[in-house]
């Protein structure tokens, strides 16, 4: 999608986060523009999930300041795993959770709301899953419902913490090819968390490279550059095309 | 009623042990007042609101296990409460009343003030029921859509301090600890919808009363709340003993 006036939306200056006294990134600075499909890449304990936290407004920066050209509406999915399967849930009773904030407390959620939510699940092409009880899905299924959420938000930005995880390929094309869709065909802002960076360099026109509390960012090409890599993963990379496609090679074993 | 409602969220949000623990704080606090004579109820619950403040700062420590925390708060309360009904006036009887309970000669006084308790605690979930029911499933999702997730987890786990604090003083901690958990745990393994495991907790709770007080008076020389603790674990028996056999029947296959 082509940009001709990039509107900065969320902008980090010098930001420090961290738990308590620990520090995890330090010194981050980064602008979201409006559109943008966002990569944030690293080895694992790197801070990916600190930094989206922050994104959020899930967590204080220890210092510095984010700031949000306006008020954003953020449509969130988080990793399948952190969610209970405890709970008797369906399909449907989990995205509609998403119009909680536009009907406020004591007010019931009204066809509309469940209408948006139906046409989020028809988005990810599991509308005929919105009776079923949500923990005897497959994991595919449970991340797309986990999209579909987010999605029936009506989000200025969609943030995805490791959407893709534990999937099989079929699955991980799937929603990549929906997210993707998304951002050509509405023009959704997507910052899109994971440690697998083939996953990114073909659908990210920014990326973010977190490594020792340090952030390298900048476009697909520059940041996954051999140099930048080694730096990150002690490893010999090579940034290669096959078939009009990217491709992050490893060359070798890390050297630490 | 109210206890069997809140009981859903104890389970689901797997904070078995923080009520546990919580019952015995208000029963100290409890304990506290009637050595002291003074305001039983209210120190109940001063005692589970300071419990309840210093909960999430036990969530962040990590290098020990939240339930570490919470076994040492049992025992410390327990023994609490032990020592300051030795030293109170009619010892014997306090003991056993805040332990077990006894459903049937409750003031009516102390009726009254649960009532009041269980209304403001429903209100207040039916107000908020759909963010709580959020906050407990998925936090961080209901913080990234604006909602206030800490305060209301704050409200949570007071209406639950609340209900415990005057619930120790009509029922005592077994019974307390009893609706919480059991009538909860049947609706939770019968039902497959989340609207129906409330209202069958509920109704489980109801019922399982009704039986325990009717036969303690008429029937069975037993105190009362032993004897309704007894009838909430059957229900629980019974459903999970259905699904054990159901499971271990053979899945038949059409040719």
């Amino acid at each position: 999608m082509k940009r001709t006036e990039p509107t900065p939306i969320i902008q980090l200056s010098n930001v420090s986060l961290g738990y308590g006294s620990h520090v995890v990134l330090n010194g981050i600075n980064l602008v979201i523009y409006r559109g943008d499909f966002l990569g944030i890449v690293g080895p694992n304990g790197s801070g990916k999930t600190t930094l989206l936290k922050a994104l959020l407004g899930l967590l204080r920066p220890l210092s510095g300041s984010i700031v949000m050209t306006a008020p954003l509406r953020f449509g969130y999915v988080p990793q399948r795993g952190t969610l209970d399967e405890l709970y008797p849930l369906t399909v449907l009773d989990i995205v509609v959770m998403s119009r909680i904030r536009s009907r406020g407390p004591a007010r019931r959620l009204t066809a509309d709301d469940k209408k948006k939510a139906l046409w989020a699940l028809d988005q990810l092409g599991i509308g005929d899953l919105s009776d079923q009880p949500y923990r005897l899905l497959s994991g595919g299924q449970k991340q797309r419902v986990l999209v579909a959420r987010a999605l029936a938000a009506e989000p200025d930005v969609l943030v995805l913490d490791e959407p893709t995880n534990g999937l099989d390929l079929a699955s991980e094309t799937e929603i990549m090819s929906r997210l993707q869709d998304l951002h050509r065909t509405q023009g959704t802002t997507i910052i899109f968390v994971t440690h697998l960076i083939n996953l990114v360099v073909n659908a990210a026109n920014q990326l973010a490279l977190l490594h020792d509390g340090k952030m390298t960012v900048g476009p697909v090409d520059q940041v996954a550059s051999p140099s930048s890599l080694k730096q990150a993963y002690g490893l010999e990379t090579q940034l290669t095309e096959l078939n009009g496609y990217k491709l992050v090679l490893a060359k070798g074993e890390p050297s630490r | 009623m109210v206890f069997c409602y809140l009981g859903v969220y104890v389970v689901l949000r797997r904070i078995v042990f923080v009520s546990v623990a919580l019952t015995q704080v208000g029963a100290a606090g409890v304990a506290l007042g009637l050595w002291l004579n003074w305001a039983p109820s209210a120190l109940g619950f001063a005692s589970i609101f300071l419990a309840v403040l210093a909960l999430p700062l036990l969530q962040q420590e990590r290098r020990l296990h939240q339930e570490s925390f919470l076994g040492a708060v049992y025992t410390a309360a327990s023994s609490l409460a032990l020592i300051f009904v030795a030293q109170s006036p009619a010892e014997e009887a306090h003991l056993h009343h805040i332990l077990f309970g006894e459903l049937l000669t409750v003031s009516p006084l102390l009726v009254a003030e649960m009532a009041v308790i269980a209304v403001l605690v429903l209100v207040f979930h039916l107000v908020f029921f759909k963010e709580i029911l959020l906050i407990s499933f998925d936090p961080d999702f209901a913080s990234s859509l604006g909602l206030k997730a800490r305060t209301l987890d704050l409200f949570f786990y007071l209406s639950l301090g609340l209900t415990i604090a005057v619930g120790v003083r009509v029922a005592g901690a077994l019974v307390v600890f009893a609706y919480l958990v059991l009538p909860p745990l049947t609706a939770l393994l019968v039902c497959q919808r989340m609207v129906w495991v409330f209202v069958f907790s509920i109704a489980i709770g109801l019922f399982c009363s009704a039986v325990a007080l009717y036969l303690s008076f008429y029937h069975l020389n037993l105190p009362s709340g032993p004897l309704t603790a007894a009838c909430c674990a059957l229900p629980l028996l019974t459903a999970a003993l259905y699904l054990l056999v159901k499971r271990s029947q053979p899945v038949r296959h059409s040719s």
